[in-house]
């Protein structure tokens, strides 16, 4: 029988097969290492969970060399702090004081490098979403989030709300995959290399923190943060979740979240809630203290405070 | 004769004007409105009313100057310096998040931070005083003969670096929640153990409130987010992750 033939009946010989083996590999060293092109690495990175410190420095390394590349930087640091002993992180928010200036919320897009949205539409993802509120009222159904309006408006009050960061995270029990979870400084976080973008966590979440890539994100490389973390504010990919990490590049540095400084009010406080003289605690100890939805028994580590 | 005459014309034109004049200021002591024409500071600083052009005070005192802390403790500090809180107040056994912060010195030093935070020029009309509706003027709060201090109620003397003070004298619970690190702005460190000493800092009174004109001025909110259909307002059930 000709070699022809043998194909045409769909037997190959293995010296056929050996010769198309070589040719395909061959052909797929050539083409360009780009980011964009499939990566086995990447491909066959393991969960987070599941990385020893080499693999893990070994990935830390590569992501630190693609994001260089892709985005034509030098200066990228991609690490993996863990979480300090004896530390649990909570937030208070003064719903008194806040004044709905949004400034949060761009300080938080630039902070962890977020997709800037479209060059037309600007319709970049935001962690925060800060809610126009009837004053006497905490009707959500009624609030306004799209204001365009001077603030503080009259007979209005603010609300801004992110992700929640908690205890009985209903996110993270959706996930399938186990591609988010709470961390033991109770920071609620996502492997972006194990998520597989069913959206399920956003279903799930009741504050709307999750917000998904449903694009390539578009990250102009003069905006960047080069300060990132493997669990926080490095580059995105196209079809997966991201969410607030309350800035896990700077908090585990001891370092307070980018919307806490911003703040021109003073409204946000941030610390460890296992320190008994930390401002979290004292908060708790001398205000009222309002917890959105505490019906639904999230057990959130983000507090609403009046004063 | 005729210049006898024009003298006594003009004695009673000028007793007439007086009389008017004793009047008008009469007038203005007995109603005591916020109207700066009457307040005796105002013969040397007019300039104060609306357009302010405050005393560069770094230049006035270019060298370090001695300043004593509730404690007895002497400190030499310039302008713009960095002190800890602990050692603003006289707690010098205080070593906690709040004690550990620090604040910077200078009266011009924390206005232009409110000026930075704001966006303002001195050319902006927010500093005329309207602080207590009317019913405070100068000398509430600066001393009448040495004006590098600000003056209690109890006729204390304090520095403007120890402005939040005075502040406190009407504004307790606002005071008591500063100290506890509540009230105010705080930047840099949450965990004072690993802070530099240089980079966590803690907003005095004025760095946020201008003193004559305390209130949070209304401002154009930064973009909001972008509804997904344009024209058509975004109802919180059509976004994803809502209910």
């Amino acid at each position: 029988m000709s070699k022809k033939a043998r194909i045409k009946e769909g037997k190959v010989s293995r010296r056929s097969f050996v010769k198309l083996l070589s040719a395909v590999t061959a052909g797929a060293i050539a083409v360009p290492d780009k980011s964009e092109a499939f990566n086995l690495d990447a491909f066959l990175q393991k969960h987070f969970h599941e990385l020893t410190d080499e693999e893990m420095q070994q990935t830390l390394d590569r992501l630190t060399r693609e994001y260089n590349e892709k985005y034509d930087r030098e200066d990228f640091s991609v690490v993996a702090d863990g979480p300090q002993q004896g530390v649990k992180f909570a937030y208070a928010l003064n719903l008194s004081k806040c004044i709905g200036c949004r400034k949060c919320v761009h300080a938080c897009v630039e902070e962890n490098n977020q997709h800037r949205g479209t060059e037309e539409r600007k319709d970049q993802i935001e962690y925060i979403r800060v809610l126009e509120m009837e004053k006497g009222s905490l009707d959500l159904e009624k609030s306004v989030h799209d204001y365009d309006h001077e603030v503080p408006a009259e007979g209005k009050y603010y609300m801004p709300v992110q992700c929640h960061h908690c205890n009985k995270a209903p996110c993270v029990k959706a996930c399938p995959v186990e591609a988010t979870w709470q961390e033991p400084d109770g920071i609620v976080v996502v492997d972006y290399n194990w998520c597989i973008g069913c959206r399920y966590c956003a279903a799930a979440c009741p504050y709307w923190a999750r917000k998904f890539n449903w694009v390539e994100p578009r990250l102009p490389s003069e905006e960047i943060n080069p300060d990132t973390h493997f669990l926080g504010n490095r580059p995105r990919y196209n079809g997966v979740m991201e969410k607030c990490t309350f800035c896990i590049n700077r908090v585990r540095k001891g370092l307070n979240p980018a919307c806490h400084d911003i703040c021109p009010t003073g409204s946000r406080k941030f610390g460890n809630l296992l320190d008994a003289d930390s401002v979290i605690r004292r908060i708790i100890d001398t205000k009222r203290i309002y917890i959105l939805k505490e019906e639904v028994g999230t057990d959130p580590s983000f507090y609403y405070f009046f004063d | 004769m005729i210049f006898k005459t024009s003298f006594l014309t003009l004695l009673c034109l000028l007793a007439v004007a007086g009389t008017a004049a004793a009047q008008v200021i009469s007038d203005r002591i007995e109603v005591l409105t916020d109207d700066h024409g009457f307040f005796p500071c105002m013969d040397c600083h007019g300039d104060q009313e609306s357009v302010p052009t405050p005393r560069i005070l770094e230049e006035e005192h270019a060298e370090p100057m001695e300043w004593e802390d509730a404690d007895g403790g002497v400190h030499l500090v310039s302008f713009g310096d960095r002190v800890a809180i602990a050692d603003l107040l006289g707690t010098s056994g205080r070593t906690d998040l709040i004690g550990k912060t620090l604040v910077r010195i200078g009266a011009n030093v924390q206005i232009e931070t409110y000026m930075e935070f704001n966006g303002l020029t001195p050319e902006d009309s927010v500093w005329t005083m309207v602080h207590g509706g009317g019913n405070l003027w100068c000398l509430d709060c600066h001393d009448d003969e040495d004006r590098d201090k600000l003056v209690r109620l109890n006729g204390d003397l304090l520095t403007f670096n120890e402005s939040h003070l005075l502040c406190g004298e009407c504004h307790g619970p606002a005071l008591r929640d500063w100290d506890r690190g509540i009230h105010g702005s705080t930047t840099g460190y949450w965990d004072m153990s690993r802070d530099d000493g240089e980079t966590t800092m803690r907003m005095l009174c004025v760095e946020c409130h201008l003193p004559h004109n305390p209130s949070f001025k209304p401002m154009t909110p930064l973009a909001g987010p972008v509804v997904r259909i344009p024209g058509r307002k975004v109802e919180h059930g059509d976004e994803e992750g809502s209910h």
